[in-house]
């Protein structure tokens, strides 16, 4: 029997991780990337506190937030790809112009 | 009665929104509005009269006005014989004079301005003759002031007289600013500020309480009714049109200080050093003032003194405690002083708005109508009988000898002179002699009969309005209309009880006396032989002079009190003002407004720094938990 | 093996299923409509969003309705925010017509992304389980990432476009781990089932999850709302999507955002004065909803772009109305129902006229335009104080009601503190938007601009929000009662 707290830790790495990626990374793919690696995150919580609960609802929970983020992510692939149709880069702190 | 009561003020102010609204349109037919609305009122008011003089009476509220913890003020009216009495002297002669002004005032390019605030100086005035509470007696004891102002300042494009404007309003103020304390010193004392309430429990109150609480509303009486020291504004109040003049500085508005302290004899009759410090300022300033009158060229001015002098004889014998009596010359006073103003403007009128008496003379001949009321007005004023003048002023003489004031008497005899001389010295110098103008460039003319009528009608009650006082005292008609008001019982009554007939009969005979002198003296230098004016002029120069610029009051109260407070406004202004408050405020403006800006360098633009504060967002809402 | 259907009671999610069919259908139409008669699909998108309001209305009444294992709750709460959000959304309808029609906007897409976009906030509302509270965000969410960027070729849309998907993804995953540290403290995902777990922990030693979930999930909300310091996407989004969109972006989210935060309230686990893990709640939030409307008002003051400084000002307000939060008393729960109400209003009508005078491609949008206003169209001049002064909170105005009745709420709740620093942010923010009406009407007027004409339909919306704010300011007794009344008060 594995732990909760190891789970709990796992998935909070990973959360971590994600978060630290949005903040550093200089491409909106990647940024896109690891929103998604956050969002797995969450959904390991789910299935792990689903299980050591005992209970069906978090691994139900996992399947919408999945089918939600496949959706997300696919508006997100084609506002970036209008973006760079416009400003043929990728690279965030190039979109600058509303500031202030 | 009260369902018609509120229609005396409600007609007057329905012709000021009417006039103010609509006097574009009105125009020059503005006045039917305004004389048609006093009319009502007056018409109102003889029905209230009746009632009144029948025994009825009225303490009625109208509506809550202010209702805030313990202090109460409502909207209501009080009617007895007192009230009734002024309500009918203030419309009737309100009305008189409306219709007077429309000839006057014909070719003034501000004519429905004028009947506008005409009527609202009547609705303000009859207002506060209703009123049955301090606060409302207040609120139109401003009021009347505020016309005072605008009316004498009509003429605003002339420099003095919007400044004669401004100073009646400002040294009106300190006077009210006396009258504003002395009802919070009532109801702080009394919990109250209803005549009725305030009045049953003045007894109870200590001595001093109301010796304080009377001397602040004597400032406010001084203020309004032009008595010493608070006068210097009425003789600059001549600014104004005629018509005002008549009205407000003359009939109504300078009475209210009277009234005042009739309406509150309960306290003032508590307060005996009030009342001492009232008959000597009432006669101080009848004195004074009749002194000034002596020698002013002005046919206005003279009248103007000649009223703070008249005043000054009501004060005194409210002071006397003779109430009936102030307000019995209070009524007579406003039917001669009004004839003698209207009767100056028509000679204004004739003579193309000259006031000098020394470019006049020999107008009776021109002038039949105003000359012969003139006339009529004069023997009124100066205590001839049967003219209303004798029996009103005889009263308050006597009421002084009945209370062994033996030196008010003496003052009083002396200053009836004086009154009795200085008019005749008007009309001997306007009406008759030879014509001191060129006669041919001046086309002298009687003036229409909307002006002669009024002039009329008020010379009959110049004439009759004194006989309501005839018979001995206590049994005349206005004894017995005004005392049920003045007989409180267990209070004292001074001066009223009467004195035998043969001294009544020395008294009397040494009023006529005086006023004969006076009449007799005037003529003698004035009418006789002219000359003589100028050289006593310049045997008594010093005498002359000091008089004629009226002792230098006006410069007195200028270098003391004016110039030095003009200073530190100035200085506080420049100074204070403009360097710390407005510093303070504008610096705090652009504080704000520098931090927006600093701000704003937080939002790069960059997605990257968004995701960054958002998660310092989320380290400082959680670590919010860790540290508990 | 036999399938157990659950109990549904079909009659109480028509409304939500009409709007799905509705989105739905209105794409498919989109496809076969020609262009010259686009108009009607906009048309049809209210006939869709009035229908599914008429059901809220039946003999029956959805009221006290309750199905599918509680994910759909139908109380006197859903039916006023479902029809905040379906009022708004006709109206941003009605004000997409003259856009669509400039912009070469494809209508079907446009039209269903509206519908879908408030079917996601009527979930929301309408729902006391987190599930369905996430889904209805999400699908509110992406369809305006979509719509913010609709406009494929205008740099700054795409630029917008982009900012608001991976800021709001970003907090949907914060929000998400918020909600599986909610179910692992109480093992369920409905409110009401975690309201009455509250003190029982089943965890143990992980009693931390339960503060921790919360937070999270407050932060989550907090970013849709627009609390300082999530805020950042705010200003750039509403400056770069186009007027329309931002119109309708200001309004129905923030107000979902809210009413989920309020649900929480109603329920309980988040009720700020009971202490959950010892953590002073009332504080936290206060202080988050002072931070939000100064630094919303500091900032807007420096602004000179009038939709940016619209953006900060919808911060700000969202800092008011978190006061009402803070305040946790079933009234304040109504008060805030109706400051989002009148701020629906106003904000509608001033960006409906920021939209009318804006030129080609978003132009025309600085402070600077509107010199002169009031010579060259006073009407609109005037109409345009009135919603700024409603903004600002001037007393005759809904602004003034829905801040009166927000603040005296707070103020019986003892929050004197708070509701000072609220009223002095409105004295601030008096500033900015009365500079505009100084703009307008006391300099002269710009001869090089030239003022567009106003299209019908926007005239129309304005003229109805205008009736809104002004009757609301002067006699709100009638909406307050119904309001009290449809909230159990």
């Amino acid at each position: 029997m594995v732990p909760l707290s190891w789970y709990l830790s796992l998935s909070a790495i990973l959360f971590f991780l994600g978060v630290v990626g949005m903040m550093t990374r200089r491409n909106t793919i990647i940024m896109l990337m690891c929103i998604e690696l956050m969002m797995n995150a969450a959904n390991l919580t789910f299935v792990a506190l689903s299980h050591y609960l005992h209970s069906m609802n978090g691994q139900m929970f996992v399947f919408f937030i999945v089918a939600i983020a496949a959706a997300e992510v696919s508006v997100g692939l084609a506002i970036i790809i209008n973006l760079y149709r416009l400003k043929a880069s990728v690279d965030p702190d190039d979109m600058n112009r509303l500031q202030g | 009665m009260e369902k018609f009561v509120w229609l005396i003020p409600a007609f007057p102010l329905i012709g000021v929104l009417i006039n103010l609204f609509f006097g574009r349109w009105t125009g020059k037919k503005a006045h039917w509005i305004a004389c048609l609305a006093v009319l009502g009122s007056f018409i109102v008011s003889l029905m209230v009269f009746s009632r009144v003089m029948q025994g009825e009476t009225l303490n009625y509220d109208y509506f809550n006005w202010i209702w805030v913890g313990s202090f109460h003020a409502n909207a209501g009216v009080l009617i007895d014989p007192l009230s009734a009495l002024m309500l009918i002297v203030v419309t009737g002669v309100s009305f008189l004079i409306h219709v007077y002004s429309i000839g006057y005032m014909h070719d003034d390019p501000g004519y429905p301005r004028f009947f506008l605030y005409l009527n609202l100086f009547v609705f303000s005035m009859v207002s506060l003759v209703l009123a049955n509470n301090f606060l409302l007696l207040y609120v139109f004891w401003e009021a009347v002031g505020l016309c005072s102002y605008l009316l004498i300042g009509f003429w605003f494009q002339k420099k003095s007289a919007s400044d004669a404007g401004k100073k009646a309003f400002i040294v009106n103020r300190i006077g009210d600013f006396g009258f504003g304390l002395g009802i919070m010193m009532i109801f702080v004392v009394f919990g109250s500020i209803q005549f009725t309430e305030v009045f049953g429990m003045a007894s109870g109150a200590s001595v001093a309480c109301l010796t304080a609480i009377t001397l602040l509303l004597l400032l406010g009486a001084m203020g309004k009714s032009a008595q010493i020291p608070l006068y210097v504004w009425l003789p600059d109040a001549m600014e104004g049109p005629t018509p005002v003049s008549a009205l407000i500085h003359a009939a109504t508005m300078v009475t209210a200080g009277v009234y005042m302290i009739a309406r509150c004899h309960v306290l003032f009759n508590l307060a005996p050093l009030t009342q001492n410090v009232i008959i000597w300022m009432g006669m101080l300033t009848a004195f004074f003032a009749a002194t000034i009158a002596l020698v002013q060229k002005d046919i206005k001015r003279v009248l103007a003194y000649s009223t703070i002098s008249q005043l000054g004889y009501m004060f005194v014998g409210v002071g006397l405690g003779a109430y009936t009596a102030g307000i019995f010359h209070l009524a007579t006073h406003a039917f001669f002083k009004a004839l003698l103003f209207l009767g100056a403007g028509s000679v204004m009128h004739a003579m193309a708005n000259e006031t000098d008496m020394w470019k006049m003379g020999g107008l009776s001949k021109i002038m039949k109508y105003t000359s012969w009321t003139f006339l009529i007005a004069c023997l009124a004023i100066a205590g001839i009988p049967p003219f209303a003048g004798f029996f009103s002023k005889e009263e308050i003489l006597g009421a002084a000898w009945s209370a062994h004031r033996y030196e008010i008497y003496a003052l009083g005899i002396l200053t009836a002179l004086m009154t009795a001389f200085y008019m005749f010295r008007v009309y001997f110098l306007t009406f008759k002699g030879t014509p001191r103008y060129n006669v041919h460039s001046h086309h002298a003319h009687e003036s229409p009969w909307v002006m002669t009528f009024p002039l009329m009608v008020l010379a009959v009650f110049s004439v009759i309005a004194g006989w309501v006082g005839i018979g001995t005292h206590g049994g005349s008609w206005i004894h017995q209309f005004l005392n049920p008001v003045f007989t409180l019982p267990g209070s004292e009554h001074m001066a009223e009880a009467g004195h035998s007939g043969s001294e009544q009969l020395l008294l009397m005979g040494i009023a006529i006396a005086a006023a004969l002198a006076g009449i007799g003296l005037a003529w003698q230098i004035y009418l006789k032989d002219i000359k003589q004016s100028d050289r006593m002029a310049a045997q008594f120069s010093g005498l002359h002079k000091v008089l004629t610029n009226k002792y230098y009051v006006d410069e007195f109260y200028d270098a003391v009190f004016v110039t030095p407070i003009k200073n530190i406004s100035i200085a506080l202004w420049r100074g204070f003002d403009a360097v710390v408050i407005d510093g303070t405020v504008n610096g705090i403006g652009w504080f704000v407004s520098i931090i927006g800006q600093l701000l704003r360098y937080f939002q790069s633009g960059y997605v990257r720094t968004y995701t960054t504060m958002f998660v310092i967002g989320v380290i400082a809402v959680l670590g919010f938990y860790l540290t508990r | 093996m036999k399938v157990l259907m659950p109990s549904i009671d079909y009659m109480a999610i028509m409304p939500q299923t009409l709007l799905g069919v509705a989105g739905l259908v209105i794409l498919l139409l989109g496809l076969f409509v020609p262009r010259r008669r686009q108009d009607l699909l906009a048309v049809l998108s209210i006939i869709f969003l009035n229908i599914s309001v008429l059901f809220l209305f039946t003999g029956k009444g959805l009221l006290g309705s309750v199905t599918l294992n509680q994910m759909v709750t139908w109380d006197g709460f859903s039916i006023l925010f479902t029809l905040l959000f379906v009022v708004s959304s006709a109206f941003t309808v009605a004000l997409s017509i003259p856009f669509v029609n400039r912009e070469n906007v494809h209508p079907g897409e446009y039209y269903s992304l509206l519908i879908f976009a408030t079917l996601g906030m009527v979930l929301m509302a309408t729902t006391t389980d987190l599930l369905i509270l996430f889904l209805g965000l999400e699908l509110m969410s992406i369809a305006l990432y979509i719509l913010a960027s609709i406009t494929r070729n205008n740099d700054k849309a795409a630029e917008a476009g982009m900012k608001y998907l991976i800021m709001g993804a970003f907090s949907s995953a914060f929000l998400l781990y918020g909600i599986a540290f909610m179910y692992g403290a109480t093992g369920s995902t409905n409110l009401v089932e975690i309201a009455s777990y509250m003190n029982i922990s089943p965890m143990g030693a992980y009693e931390w999850m339960l503060p921790a979930g919360l937070g999270l999930v407050l932060i989550g909300f907090g970013f849709k709302v627009g609390l300082v310091p999530f805020h950042m996407w705010i200003p750039d989004v509403y400056e770069g999507a186009p007027t329309v969109v931002t119109t309708f972006m200001s309004i129905g989210p923030k107000a979902a955002g809210f009413a989920a935060l309020a649900r929480f309230l109603l329920l309980g686990p988040f009720i700020p004065n009971h202490e959950v893990g010892n953590i002073p709640w009332p504080i936290l939030l206060a202080g988050l909803a002072g931070l939000t409307m100064t630094i919303g008002n500091l900032i807007a003051i420096a602004q000179t772009n009038i939709k940016r400084m619209l953006a900060y000002s919808s911060i700000a307000h969202a800092g008011y109305v978190m006061v009402g939060l803070v305040t946790a008393s079933p009234k304040s729960v109504s008060a805030i129902y109706f400051y989002m109400v009148a701020y629906f209003l106003m904000n509608m009508g001033a960006f409906a006229i920021v939209y009318a005078l804006q030129g080609e491609n978003g132009r025309g949008l600085a402070l600077k335009r509107f010199m002169g206003l009031a010579y060259k169209k006073p009407g609109l001049a005037l109409v345009f104080s009135v919603f700024l002064l409603s903004l600002t909170g001037f007393p005759l105005t809904a602004g003034f009601m829905g801040k009166f009745n927000l603040f005296r709420e707070a103020v019986d709740a003892g929050l004197i503190g708070l509701v000072i620093v609220a009223v002095l942010n409105s004295v601030v923010s008096a500033y900015y938007y009365l500079r505009v009406v100084v703009f307008m009407y006391m300099h002269d007027p710009d001869e090089s601009v030239t003022v567009p004409e106003i299209p019908s339909m926007v005239g129309f919306v304005v003229a109805l929000c205008l009736v809104g704010v002004l009757y609301f300011g002067i006699l709100p007794g009638g909406i307050l009662k119904v309001i009290n009344l449809l909230m159990g008060n």
